[in-house]
């Protein structure tokens, strides 16, 4: 008899002040809970990493076995360390789950011509775009996004919950462009028109950097 | 084999049906069977531009609503050298009255008696631009150096690649020598570089091209005329030759132009 997946809500990740709190549902079998809970921490280690992570059950604190063997396995497959929290208490209303980066989970989008006027691109993670965007179009990419070529229409990175996105491109004067929701009208010199740049948030501002400055990751 | 060519640009007002009889007049005078279809219903100007509006007895829409056949709505223009005949528009038609699959029989019919279909295509994206497309094995799109125009242009192109058509060629029309010169223009390499087809010819601007026109007596039937040999090496850059080994078959007289076009597009072949 084949097993069935575990329901995506039986490990949740809470952001909390210390850092991220992950949940799990015991109401299921632990060991399998443990690695689900592995599976989603691989899938979005880079954010993660950044972040404190504990752990509690989601009726009430594990025991002390309970913590010692999820720690220890969490440990081994991902090698990172998570902390047990048993005075964590989950507020009356519903608590929504901290939303998953979306461009650490979407596979990178690869597109091999010129995008012309009125033609929109959308993909949910990194773009790669071996052409040039054309005047009037548009790209919307839930990642970041590296153009081999020029761009002249509308360029959108990230979600506004995303802000460690970037854009690269060859050629860059846009009509208009957004990193996780941040427009700007600032002005490109024309060393930034003609030459690879990378544009990318700093203090929620939109700064543009030279080629040889790069990105900051 | 024979080749359905749709001529097109997105901007109305860029010469496109001017360019077309022209072309149509060097295919015909290099041998080939053309016909030209003015596929602009409710805006017949094509058998103007040639000057054979008198010869016009049916129209396009006349044959689709079979009214009367293809031989008879031919309107033959015995100047030309070949076999060179138009059908034209109709005046009181919408471009709706032409349905889709009437057209792409009219043109498969045609293209059994002739080498070449040129199809004059309305501007806009529409419904007429896409039933035109729809028959073509091949576009030309005509800009000139506006920035509407070339922005439409790469509206178009965009929308012929998503209907297939691979081989798509530009002309650059109304080229404005003395404003490019002094970067009032964009030049026309520029244009190339931005809408990324191939480059099949640039035509001058010049008043005598609508003056032409006007008179029933297109460009391309005056010999000594130097426009008249733009007009053959663009056509036979259509036909399939590079451009470097038409232009070195100019004569004297249009060696002047295009060492002006050269100059000016910074050619070096």
């Amino acid at each position: 008899m084949p097993r069935t997946s575990l329901p995506d809500h039986s490990v949740i990740f809470k952001g909390i002040e210390q850092g991220i709190l992950i949940l799990l549902d015991k109401s299921f079998d632990y060991e399998r809970i443990i690695k689900k809970a592995i599976q989603k921490i691989k899938a979005n280690k880079k954010f993660l990493s950044e972040n404190a992570l504990f752990i509690t059950g989601t009726d009430g604190p594990l025991d002390p076995d309970e913590i010692g063997m999820a720690r220890k396995m969490i440990r081994d497959k991902t090698k990172m360390e998570v902390l047990p929290m048993n005075n964590w208490e989950a507020p009356s209303e519903i608590s929504e789950p901290i939303p998953e980066p979306i461009h650490e989970t979407a596979p990178p989008t690869f597109v091999r011509n010129n995008l012309r006027a009125g033609q929109e691109l959308q993909c949910d993670g990194d773009l790669i775009l071996f052409g040039d965007a054309h005047p009037g179009s548009k790209i919307i990419a839930g990642g970041s996004v590296i153009v081999f070529g020029k761009v002249y229409g509308e360029i959108h990175a990230g979600q506004p919950d995303h802000k460690k996105v970037y854009i690269a491109a060859e050629i860059f004067d846009p009509i208009r462009l957004s990193i996780a929701g941040v427009t700007t009208d600032q002005f490109l010199d024309s060393q930034c028109k003609k030459n690879w740049v990378y544009v990318q948030l700093q203090q929620d501002k939109i700064a543009i950097f030279p080629k040889e400055d790069g990105p900051n990751e | 084999m024979s080749e359905a060519i749709v001529f097109t640009s997105g901007k109305g007002g860029v010469g496109k049906t001017t360019l077309l009889g022209n072309i149509g007049i060097s295919l015909a005078n290099l041998g080939h069977n053309t016909v030209l279809i003015d596929a602009d219903i409710g805006l017949r100007n094509l058998d103007i531009v040639l000057g054979i509006e008198k010869k016009i007895k049916f129209n396009l829409i006349d044959i689709a609503h079979g009214i009367c056949t293809i031989d008879q709505a031919l309107a033959r223009d015995h100047r030309a050298v070949g076999n060179l005949s138009l059908i034209a528009a109709s005046q009181s038609h919408l471009k709706e009255d032409l349905g889709k699959e009437a057209l792409r029989k009219i043109v498969s019919k045609l293209k059994s008696t002739f080498d070449y279909v040129l199809i004059d295509c309305p501007a806009g994206i529409e419904y007429g631009f896409k039933n035109a497309t729809l028959c073509a094995d091949r576009a030309v799109v005509v800009v000139n150096q506006e920035v509407s125009s070339i922005r439409d242009a790469d509206r178009v192109i965009g929308i012929l690649e998503i209907e297939k058509i691979r081989k798509i060629q530009l002309i650059v029309n109304r080229y404005q020598h003395e404003l490019t010169i002094k970067k009032d223009m964009i030049a026309v390499e520029d244009i190339v570089d931005l809408l990324g087809v191939p480059l099949a010819g640039v035509i001058p601007e010049d008043v005598s091209i609508l003056l032409s026109s006007n008179e029933g007596r297109p460009i391309a039937y005056r010999k000594n005329h130097p426009l008249q040999s733009v007009f053959n090496d663009i056509t036979k850059v259509i036909l399939g030759e590079k451009r470097s080994s038409v232009e070195s078959h100019d004569d004297s007289k249009t060696a002047s132009l295009w060492k002006k076009v050269k100059k000016t597009f910074n050619i070096h072949r």
